[in-house]
């Protein structure tokens, strides 16, 4: 992969005279947690969580594309990998875009965009136990449309191959031994996000989402999806005033017989304070309805963010997981984690 | 049936005579342009409303759902807002609005641009705009400039009515010229005295109207000046005799308090942007805001 990279470079480099307009942009995110009780997971290193490398143009008057690469640590050991590759297309059908290739599934709030561009540091339960630590990407299409209302309703519609649901998952396949016959799934992923977007003043907004998903694996687990996101973001100037964001997911599961469901969400508000610093708190939950144990998993996280420039930020933040069972607190994980992330190179598309 | 078939007939032909076309700014500037070029026969939204910082804005799914069903396009260009506007226009699925196409239109393309960085800056020298200093509508001659591209966007996407957005656009450019040359009377009182802009937002207006232009309080564009920079500010403001600093609602109070308090200096505020670009004396309105509180020096 590492030559991969070095040639993608050395080309872009050698047709700097003429490159076709293409945009190169590099993300780092690195992170250090200190366990602050006898329990936490807390990893105690200070770890280079992931660095990115996107290249984005128009490949010519019909498509743009998209390269990214992603090196994640993982035991220890920095691996790159494909994280999207995909071609788009925003012509051909008025309002809509058309995507094909590799990327993060458009669902939810979380999962469309990149961890580093997150508001927060860690992933939310809910999210990491539905999706992935980072996200839900896999290999297909997807198709965007913005519908021709007087509401701002905008509908997304995904299917991909089924079998590639996270990269995390990709590791153990490698230390298995992947075989890549029986990995595959035995249907397609397809989901449906339907968002509505208000409108308060031109820096202020509210997005609500609702979203459906269904996928079966390659071992016959076949789930469903039901989510829903919310944003409320006041943006002014540079500071993201105030912002309250949420997911509520509930997955129904089923393999061999036996149904699972579960229900997981979080809530997070964050207000700006001072020029360029902002508190925020995360409430975390998850709870599996048809466990016997009647075990639920809780979170709560405060954060301090100093957000030198757009395009780069530190973050402190403690954060407290308990489980709880019968009535009675099973597990305590509490944590401090530090986040430094920067991007280099193009400059983001400022995104609601 | 016949009078029904006539009904219908001069229905349609209503129709298509109040038939608009749909113009798209990102900011209220180039809006006002437009109304004043369009006139009847456009129907002109812009997204911002004008308070807001344009460097700093998101693409809404509201700017993205307006930009869908425009006909033409038109930014203020020079990088201004192209973190955002790039993204509303990819996003809209639009294609008669893509850069490259007839209903694209990038108001600085006629502009002759100041601030034109002949090295490559990287982003330790701050939110710089390679490509040049954005902020030309508070300058008269360089609204003409921009107007031109507007021009050429509204007879290239509504040929039938090329006669009456050529004269409008005559009659803008007559105003606009007769307009600088009041103000500049006006400012003959006080063309010796000296300047300086917060942020560069005052570049083209200070040439424009050949008044002195010192520098700008930010030692990085976009950064607030550190205490060190403040400290440098002040010796400049008191070695050059520094009569004003100008400054648009969006530029840290606090600040400029700290400059007025040393140095007696005064700060001269204006709205970077217009607020009502359907008044067609906004325009003027803004400028005489800004030309009053600069007599009112001498």
């Amino acid at each position: 992969m590492l030559k991969l990279i070095t040639l993608i470079l050395l080309t872009t480099s050698s047709f700097a005279a003429d490159n076709g307009g293409i945009n190169i942009s590099g993300a780092a995110d690195m992170t250090y947690e200190q366990g602050l009780n006898q329990s936490s997971s807390a990893k105690e290193n200070f770890e280079m969580r992931s660095a990115e490398l996107t290249l984005y143009s128009a490949i010519d008057h019909n498509f743009n594309g998209v390269i990214s690469l992603a090196s994640h640590n993982h035991e220890g050991e920095n691996n790159f990998e494909l994280h999207e590759l995909y071609v788009e297309n925003t012509t051909f059908i008025p309002r809509s875009t058309i995507k094909v290739g590799k990327f993060f599934l458009g669902v939810g709030r979380i999962n469309r965009f990149h961890r580093h561009d997150w508001h927060f540091t860690n992933t939310p339960l809910v999210n990491n136990s539905f999706f992935a630590e980072e996200a839900a990407f896999d290999s297909g299409a997807e198709y965007n449309y913005l519908l021709p209302t007087e509401t701002i309703l905008n509908l997304t519609l995904g299917v991909t191959i089924g079998d590639d649901f996270s990269h995390e998952h990709d590791h153990e396949e490698e230390e298995e031994g992947h075989d890549e016959e029986n990995e595959k799934a035995k249907y397609p992923t397809h989901y449906l996000r339907l968002s509505h977007f208000k409108e308060f003043s031109t820096t202020k907004g509210m997005e609500t989402g609702f979203n459906i998903l269904r996928k079966k694996n390659a071992h016959g687990e076949e789930q469903t999806l039901l989510g829903l996101d919310y944003l409320l973001k006041n943006r002014v100037g540079k500071r993201n005033e105030f912002i309250l964001q949420s997911e509520v997911w509930y997955r129904d599961s089923e393999e061999e017989g036996v149904k699972t469901e579960e229900l997981g969400a979080y809530v997070f508000n964050e207000y700006s304070i001072l020029d360029a610093s902002a508190l925020g708190y995360r409430l975390d939950f998850l709870k599996n309805l048809t466990s016997t144990t009647e075990q639920v998993d809780y979170a709560i996280t405060g954060q301090y963010t100093f957000n030198s420039s757009e395009f780069s930020k530190l973050r402190a933040s403690i954060s407290h997981g308990f489980t709880r069972s019968f009535g009675n607190t099973v597990n305590k994980d509490t944590k401090a984690i530090l986040q430094l992330v920067f991007i280099l190179g193009s400059h983001p598309a400022h995104v609601f | 049936m016949y009078s029904k078939l006539k009904v219908l007939f001069i229905f349609l032909l209503a129709s298509s005579t109040l038939a608009r076309v749909n113009l798209i700014t990102t900011t209220t500037d180039i809006a006002w342009v437009a109304n004043q070029l369009g006139g009847e026969h456009v129907n002109v939204k812009s997204l911002l409303n004008g308070p807001e910082d344009p460097h700093y804005v998101e693409a809404l799914p509201s700017f993205i759902h307006k930009t869908a069903s425009a006909d033409i396009f038109c930014v203020i260009g020079l990088e201004l807002e192209s973190a955002w506007s790039t993204k509303v226009l990819k996003r809209s699925g639009n294609r008669k609005v893509q850069p490259g196409s007839k209903g694209y239109c990038d108001a600085s393309k006629n502009v002759e641009v100041l601030g034109k960085l002949e090295t490559a800056l990287d982003r330790s020298h701050g939110d710089v705009h390679s490509a040049g200093n954005p902020h030309y509508h508070l300058a008269p001659s360089y609204l003409v400039m921009a107007s031109k591209e507007i021009l050429r966007a509204l007879v290239d996407n509504d040929i039938k009515n090329k006669d009456i957005y050529e004269s409008n656009f005559n009659s803008l450019s007559r105003n606009l010229i007769n307009l600088k040359q009041e103000n500049l009377l006006k400012l003959s009182q006080i063309k010796n005295l000296k300047f300086m802009e917060y942020h560069k937002e005052f570049t083209y207006f200070l040439s424009d109207y050949k008044l002195n232009n010192t520098g700008s309080v930010e030692d990085i564009s976009g950064v607030p000046p550190s205490a060190a920079r403040i400290v440098n500010v002040i010796n400049m403001i008191k070695e050059n005799k520094i009569s004003a600093i100008l400054a648009t609602q969006n530029a840290p109070k606090k600040i400029l308090g700290k400059l007025v308090e040393a140095t007696g200096v005064k700060v001269i505020y204006s709205p970077l942007s217009l607020e009502d670009y359907q008044s067609k004396d906004a325009y003027k309105n803004l400028q005489n805001n800004l030309i009053n509180q600069l007599v009112e020096l001498k």
